[in-house]
């Protein structure tokens, strides 16, 4: 038995959601809809699966790579403008003899309390036949090759019905069994490579204050952050790489991924997909690109282009500025003793290993809480960026001992996460850099990190300034 | 931004129409505070928004100084009307916690006499 899914197919409600969303991609509780389609057909025992592809290529195939994860292997294919995917299955029609499993649409097995996942693949072996056609969009699971041969020349099928195939018409639909995966039904899918614990699901990467307070059941995928003092839950589900501010209360909601929430917001009832807020029950949608409400986390191409520029005139900039008064009281500082810049080997954006001088401080006293204070140590690092060695800001610059084992997206930076906030530092900080860069993100850092520093230098804070 | 204002009774009613974001408040703001200096024994009022098809923090924003103000002068600002997307603005920032918000003009209106 081969599988086959058409990735490509337009369902009118996802695009409500916004035109980059994928329907394969969107999550069901704690995976995309996809992953669970993925998994019933290694239950059913299907090794071959072929994805027909159409708009949002890149995105299926980087998600579902080889297959090598789930044990199958997956092939790739397109179909001509004009061609349906039937006609793709007809060109291959001797590979779904002994049994195929289509889908091409937002169908989903619901799994209730007497679902038994053993019955149902015997059942399939014996020869049952689930078919059934909802809008444009169809479902297949059969190892008779009649059927199979029916099904592929566009013939009626006996007994057509969805046995408990769900098909999602709405985003009504879609929240609705969002909501009840959330409030119980997940524990009878199989949730890998997640924290789960008291109905709560939690991946990679999440950084949660100790002020935040998660009240389950919830779902929050990787690499997301919250500020202090935020309410998570009931009843939530949060996609990857979502960016939540203080004091912020979200309660029975999707927030999909990489949106970034305001502070003091209550999102109630809702579901937010970057800048766009959505009531699940009317579908009424309000764009509102606000970066003190909700936005999107994931910066534009054409501005990401401009980050290199701008960060190298800013620092030109800030050259300009702090010049004079660095090279004033850097000579206080030498002269009292004070403190002294001491070589570190850091790795350089272009991978290269250089050594970059770190402020050491000596003894306290008021000219090192100036210097701090206004970021002074960082000249030296500034020149770099003029160089293109570094950027203004980015990743933690990181010793070559600490480099993680991923080599792509290493974007060291004079200012970064780490500056500013103490659960982020080193490999993590660069793991969420390298997640949501944007010159948004940029201008939030630099400002945060100024910021902060100023405030610890001014208490008196300089050891952990310059560690 | 087109602000009207008009006296019903000793209540001020200010219906606004269009977009209230960053780039219209401050006609807002000007507009309304002219028509306080002119009618300054109006110190309660009305704000019908069923004109208001989209607003952003800036617009919410004026908003909060527009009630502040009038409260600092021992009135007070409700709101009708409330289209459904300036409605999920005020959701989710809580501003149905600062505002009484009434689904009619007259609702609003009679509040202040019951």
């Amino acid at each position: 038995m081969r599988a086959v899914f058409y990735t490509g197919g337009q369902i009118p409600w996802v695009s409500t959601l916004g035109k980059e969303r994928l329907w394969p991609l969107l999550p069901m509780g704690n995976r995309p809809l996809l992953e669970y389609w993925i998994d019933l057909c290694v239950a059913l025992g299907i090794r071959e699966i072929h994805f027909i592809l159409g708009e949002g290529a890149v995105r299926i195939e980087q998600f579902a790579e080889s297959g090598s994860r789930w044990g199958v292997d997956i092939n790739y294919g397109f179909i001509r403008e004009g061609e349906s995917p039937l006609s793709y299955l007809r060109k291959r029609e001797s590979k779904w003899a002994d049994g195929l499993l289509f889908c091409s649409g937002p169908f989903f097995q619901l799994r209730n309390d007497r679902f038994d996942l053993e019955a149902f693949t015997a059942d399939i072996e014996a020869g049952s036949s689930i078919s059934c056609q909802m809008e444009s969009c169809r479902l297949l699971i059969s190892k008779d090759a009649s059927v199979v041969s029916k099904f592929i020349a566009g013939e009626p099928l006996d007994n057509e019905g969805s046995d408990g195939f769900s098909f999602l018409h709405s985003l009504h639909d879609f929240y609705k069994l969002n909501m009840d995966l959330i409030a119980g039904a997940s524990r009878r899918y199989v949730t890998p490579g997640y924290f789960s614990k008291d109905g709560n699901y939690i991946g990679y990467n999440v950084v949660i204050p100790s002020a935040v307070q998660l009240k389950g059941p919830l779902n929050i995928a990787s690499n997301c952050r919250f500020s202090p003092l935020c309410t998570i839950g009931p009843n939530v589900v949060i996609g990857d790489h979502v960016i939540v501010d203080r004091n912020t209360e979200i309660a029975d909601s999707i927030i999909l991924g990489y949106t970034y929430l305001g502070c003091n917001l209550e999102i109630k009832n809702k579901i937010i997909s970057g800048a766009r807020i959505i009531d699940p029950e009317d579908g009424t949608c309000l764009d509102l690109t606000d970066p003190w409400l909700v936005s999107s986390s994931r910066g534009s191409d054409w501005w990401n282009q401009l980050q290199r520029p701008l960060g190298k005139l800013c620092a030109l900039v800030l050259l300009i500025l702090i010049g004079l008064p660095f090279a004033l009281l850097y000579f206080v500082l030498v002269f009292t003793k004070s403190a002294r810049f001491e070589a570190r080997a850091r790795l350089l954006a272009d991978g290269v290993e250089k050594e970059l001088p770190r402020l050491v401080v000596l003894k306290q006293n008021l000219i090192i809480r100036l210097f701090l204070a206004f970021s002074l140590d960082r000249t030296p690092l500034l020149q770099q960026v003029m160089r293109g060695k570094l950027h203004l800001c980015g990743q933690p610059v990181l010793s070559p001992d600490r480099m993680p084992e991923w080599d792509e997206g290493y974007w060291p930076g004079v200012f970064s996460y780490a500056d500013s906030q103490e659960e982020l530092r080193g490999v993590l900080a660069a793991e969420y850099y390298h997640q949501l860069r944007s010159v948004r993100e940029d201008i939030k850092i630099f400002g945060d990190a100024v910021r902060a520093r100023f405030i610890h230098a001014l208490r008196g804070d300089v050891f952990s300034l310059t560690r | 931004m087109n602000v009207v204002c008009q006296k019903n009774g000793d209540i001020g009613i200010i219906k606004a129409t269009g977009q209230l974001t960053a780039a219209s408040v401050e006609a807002f703001r000007e507009q309304v505070s002219s028509w306080q200096q002119l009618e300054d024994k109006v110190i309660h009022f009305a704000l019908d928004m069923s004109g208001v098809d989209f607003m952003d923090s800036a617009g919410l924003g004026a908003l909060i100084a527009t009630l502040k103000h009038i409260t600092e002068r021992g009135g007070d600002m409700k709101i009708a009307s409330l289209q459904k997307k300036p409605r999920m603005v005020f959701e989710i920032t809580r501003a149905y916690k600062i505002f009484e918000i009434y689904d009619t003009v007259d609702d609003a209106v009679n509040s202040y006499t019951s």
